[in-house]
């Protein structure tokens, strides 16, 4: 029955919808807001890994004397967030002054710079206030948003490999419909040890962080370009 | 009457559950990118992709679910899906493909070992409640731009990575399959790929005018 159980619960999890867009449909839009952003760098090792030797000896000590089995996944999770939560903070210090939605945001453009397919294509800080982008005179806005942004443990190893992935999306600014959308995922090549990437300031981490963004950026500005 | 009922339809439930991770990924349906890509743009080429080699063996895909379930294995070769995924990202961009028995007519040719292409089931551990399937897709290419002389000689790779609670033929079917279009997103998008076929697409071009003469040339440009 667990058999059974096991596989009516399975489930691949899926990229957000896309929404193409035809190159006609474009042809109407002149003036496009660009905004980025993009969260902090997450650590995800503990919470993918194995139990660790802690943890392992926490559960199998209150399954033994207390059966306290919840409180041993309690106590099991809770140590691993916390480490995760320490190496998160150490690498977002040491990325500090990178300004990664910029980056993003850069690439992007630089693919447009070699075809006139909008006549304005210019970065805003307020990409949530609709009206007074129309009111600058912009038509429409491109929003890019890094969604996943991580080092990821590769599973069975003490390896992470980092994750980028990021939700593009064109608006009209008329009647607020999403004329297009497009996900794209960067899993990089590469893989390390944490200690690895924390060495000389982070530099494996933030080279790797540029060509994931390099990829994300002409993939999606070459999604539209492209357009048929 | 009422137990025969509960045993039929825990017969038919067991039966669906071992059809659906048992026997054969069908790929007869190759999976295609739907994105724009840079290939469109660039001047109509004729290819020939070579026959490409299998070196991931026998095991090309591999089941290691720790034991209980059964593993997969695609109803075609590796190397041909690779292959065949290359060629239709081609012709989805406006480019020809020649039988590799006509490559010496084509500007580039495509040549290519499969490397890696399996899918891996790690389960679930106290106290995390989601298994991973991992799919893999690892292929050394050589591309030869035959105007040029030169040749393009990378590894590319494609990764995936989905939480699942089961290592069903489906989960191991959308992993490949994941991995195999990141793997084909690249290539096709490589730069390094693009620049050369930039240049042969105009190479080409003035290998056509230098063969006109001078008072047709307007109408080849």
């Amino acid at each position: 029955m667990c058999f059974v159980f096991s596989l009516t619960l399975s489930c691949a999890s899926s990229p957000p919808a896309r929404v193409s867009v035809k190159k006609d449909q474009l042809s109407k839009y002149t003036a496009v807001a660009l905004n980025v952003s993009c969260p902090e760098l997450d650590v995800r090792y503990s919470r993918e890994g194995d139990v660790s030797v802690i943890g392992g000896a926490i559960l199998v000590a209150c399954v033994v004397f207390a059966s306290g089995f919840v409180t041993a996944l309690v106590t099991e999770s809770l140590i691993q967030s916390s480490a995760d939560s320490k190496n998160t903070e150490g690498f977002n210090k040491a990325l500090g002054e990178n300004q990664f939605e910029r980056l993003l945001g850069n690439y992007f453009l630089d693919q447009f710079t070699k075809v006139n397919l909008f006549k304005k294509l210019n970065y805003t800080a307020h990409g949530d206030n609709h009206k007074a982008l129309v009111a600058e005179g912009f038509d429409s806005i491109i929003k890019l948003k890094i969604e996943d942004f991580c080092l990821k443990r590769v599973i069975d190893t003490n390896l992470l490999n980092l994750r980028v992935g990021a939700v593009a999306k064109m608006i009209d600014l008329q009647n607020e419909q999403v004329i297009w959308s497009q996900y794209e995922v960067v899993i990089s090549d590469d893989k390390h040890t944490i200690d690895e990437y924390k060495a000389d300031g982070a530099k494996i981490l933030i080279e790797s962080v540029d060509k994931s963004l390099r990829k994300i950026g002409s993939r999606l500005a070459w999604d539209i370009m492209y357009s048929k | 009457m009422k137990h025969k009922m509960t045993l039929l339809i825990l017969l038919l439930l067991t039966t669906s559950a071992i059809q659906s991770c048992s026997g054969d990924i069908k790929m007869d349906k190759i999976p295609e990118l739907q994105s724009g890509s840079p290939l469109s743009g660039i001047k109509p080429l004729i290819f020939a992709v070579t026959h490409f080699k299998n070196a991931a063996g026998d095991e090309g895909i591999i089941g290691k679910p720790g034991g209980v379930w059964p593993d997969f294995k695609t109803d075609r070769p590796v190397d041909d899906i690779v292959r065949q995924a290359i060629i239709n990202e081609l012709i989805r961009n406006g480019h020809e493909v020649l039988s590799p028995e006509s490559a010496s007519k084509a500007s580039v040719i495509i040549d290519g070992t499969v490397r890696q292409y399996w899918a891996w089931h790690k389960m679930a551990k106290i106290p995390h409640f989601h298994g991973h399937v991992l799919g893999h897709v690892n292929v050394d290419i050589t591309v030869r731009f035959s105007d040029s002389g030169t040749i393009l000689t990378k590894t590319y790779n494609g990764t995936s990575d989905l939480e699942t609670q089961g290592f069903t033929k489906r989960n191991c079917e959308s992993a490949l399959n994941e991995a195999l279009l990141r793997m084909l997103k690249d290539f096709t998008m490589d730069p390094d790929l693009l620049d050369g076929l930039n240049k042969v697409g105009k190479v080409s071009l003035q290998l056509i005018q230098r063969s006109v003469p001078q008072n047709k040339r307007i109408f080849l440009i």
